[in-house]
């Protein structure tokens, strides 16, 4: 990985949020955090923000609103990752909505971050 | 009079033509005369049954106690109701009989004789349990159902933490490979994953503690406000995601009622269910107001919301079992009438307020249980 990657994650677990930033921050990230979808659209329009790994279920804006909102300011060029604890969300549903893909929770730290540089990658070709 | 009992045939007659058992006893609680029901029963006839205070094949215990409401009769010369009485029939089988025993008087006023009319009514009692078992499974079932359509949302409130203590103790090994040590942030980290772990046990808790059968509880003075506030963790997640306000309104001191709190606390999670999807739907204001208040003994519990309300036409039929607004699968449609059939086993009633224009269901209940 040659520059740093910013992302921005979104969640309204504190503990988790910023288990998850730490994690990020020791990987060399520049992290940004948000605990809703309105909070984290906010961020994304001011700052550069190359991946968001966002929960689907949050009060205040949700994931899929998120990723919707998102995918219509910009390009698909920003990576977007969903997290889910639910068993029965439509995958599928959050594929066609633009999603980069769908990650249960719990989750491995060092595979996320793996299945992150893979789908930037990806993004980035 | 016993005379006349046995030279009356007309008499006879008519009390051997009736199924219910007739028993006549005199004072030392020996049999005068039986009726052909009650021979058939013991399988003696008259002659061998004249004199004797029971049957051969009868229990001591049954017998002493059939001598003990005899003495009673004699003594207070007033009608003795036995509900329920375990007597013995001639193959050995034990059956129950609901007895009426009465006295009666000579001519000088004096009890003389007793007269006891039983009817067998093992029959009907077994009828009654199994209904009973019926309907304490379908009370579990549908608590089952409720949980299984709330699975999705509790899986969430578990999975959430776990990912937090998986990611943290990655952290902690990863930390640990490092040659300078960040003990401040093993430390922290460890101390979250103790704090997270509680939360998930509180959460598995709520959930075996709702999830037992509590049919053949019997009630036990329970704190009203700490039972809605857990059934609340059943719903937190989810009035939080759909930015559902709660209000908690309680004018006075805290309140204790008899009840069966897992039971309570099923009819309450149905109210917050049903108004949870009522004004999720709504633009508007999003808010279930739970109001608790006791008067005179009464404990009144009422779950209101903002949600469009119930049509009038359905109104008499939301307690109707089977019934649903809910789109298939989503309801099972027994939830209202069997929550009505928890309150009104503890001697209350559900209804809903009519004069409300949103939804709006009470729940009054005595604060003192008769079981």
């Amino acid at each position: 990985m040659s520059e740093r990657r910013s992302i921005l994650i979104v969640d309204d677990d504190d503990i988790l949020r910023e288990t998850i930033a730490y994690g990020f921050k020791r990987h060399d990230y520049k992290v940004f955090v948000a605990c809703n979808g309105q909070e984290a659209l906010q961020i994304f329009k001011e700052e550069e923000i190359e991946v968001i790994l966002s929960d689907v279920q949050m009060p205040n804006g949700n994931g899929f609103d998120l990723l919707k909102a998102v995918r219509e300011i910009l390009s698909k060029q920003t990576v977007f990752i969903l997290m889910t604890g639910y068993t029965n969300l439509p995958v599928q549903a959050a594929l066609d909505a633009g999603a980069d893909k769908v990650i249960d929770k719990p989750f491995d730290q060092k595979q996320l971050i793996q299945d992150i540089e893979i789908v930037s990658n990806l993004v980035r070709l | 009079m016993k005379n006349r009992l046995k030279s009356d045939n007309n008499f006879v007659q008519i009390l051997d033509a009736l199924d219910d058992m007739v028993l006549v006893k005199d004072s030392a609680s020996k049999v005068v005369w039986a009726n052909k029901a009650f021979c058939k029963f013991y399988g003696m006839n008259i002659e061998q049954l004249a004199g004797l205070i029971d049957a051969p094949h009868s229990k001591p215990d049954y017998t002493q106690k059939y001598v003990q409401d005899d003495a009673w009769i004699f003594a207070n010369g007033k009608t003795l109701d036995i509900p329920e009485e375990t007597v013995v029939r001639s193959d050995g089988v034990e059956r129950i009989f609901h007895t009426v025993k009465s006295p009666i008087f000579d001519a000088d006023g004096a009890v003389e004789m007793s007269v006891g009319i039983s009817r067998d009514i093992t029959d009907q009692i077994e009828l009654f349990k199994s209904i009973e078992a019926q309907r304490a499974q379908l009370v579990y079932s549908s608590k089952m159902a409720t949980l299984g359509e709330m699975a999705g949302g509790m899986a969430h409130e578990i999975n959430t933490p776990l990912a937090a203590i998986k990611m943290m103790s990655g952290q902690i090994c990863e930390i640990l490979m490092e040659e300078v040590l960040d003990l401040e942030q093993i430390k922290k980290s460890a101390e979250r994953i103790e704090m997270t772990t509680s939360r998930i046990s509180k959460i598995i808790d709520g959930l075996r503690k709702f999830s037992r059968d509590g049919s053949r509880d019997s009630y036990v003075n329970s704190s009203l406000s700490k039972l809605v506030d857990e059934t609340l963790s059943f719903c937190r997640e989810r009035l939080i995601n759909r930015g559902i306000e709660l209000q908690i309104l309680n004018d006075g001191p805290e309140i204790f009622l008899d009840c069966s709190s897992i039971q309570l606390s099923q009819v309450l999670l149905n109210l917050l269910n049903n108004s949870i999807d009522a004004v999720s739907e709504i633009e508007s204001q999003k808010k279930i107001t739970i109001e608790t208040s006791l008067n005179l003994n009464q404990v009144q519990i009422s779950i209101s919301d903002t949600g469009p309300g119930i049509e009038p036409t359905l109104r008499a039929k939301i307690f109707d079992p089977f019934f649903t607004t809910k789109a298939i699968g989503a309801g099972t449609g027994l939830g209202l009438s069997i929550s009505r059939g928890i309150i009104r086993s503890h001697g209350g009633e559900l209804t809903l307020d009519e004069s409300s224009k949103s939804a709006k269901f009470l729940i009054r209940m005595p604060q003192k249980s008769q079981k």
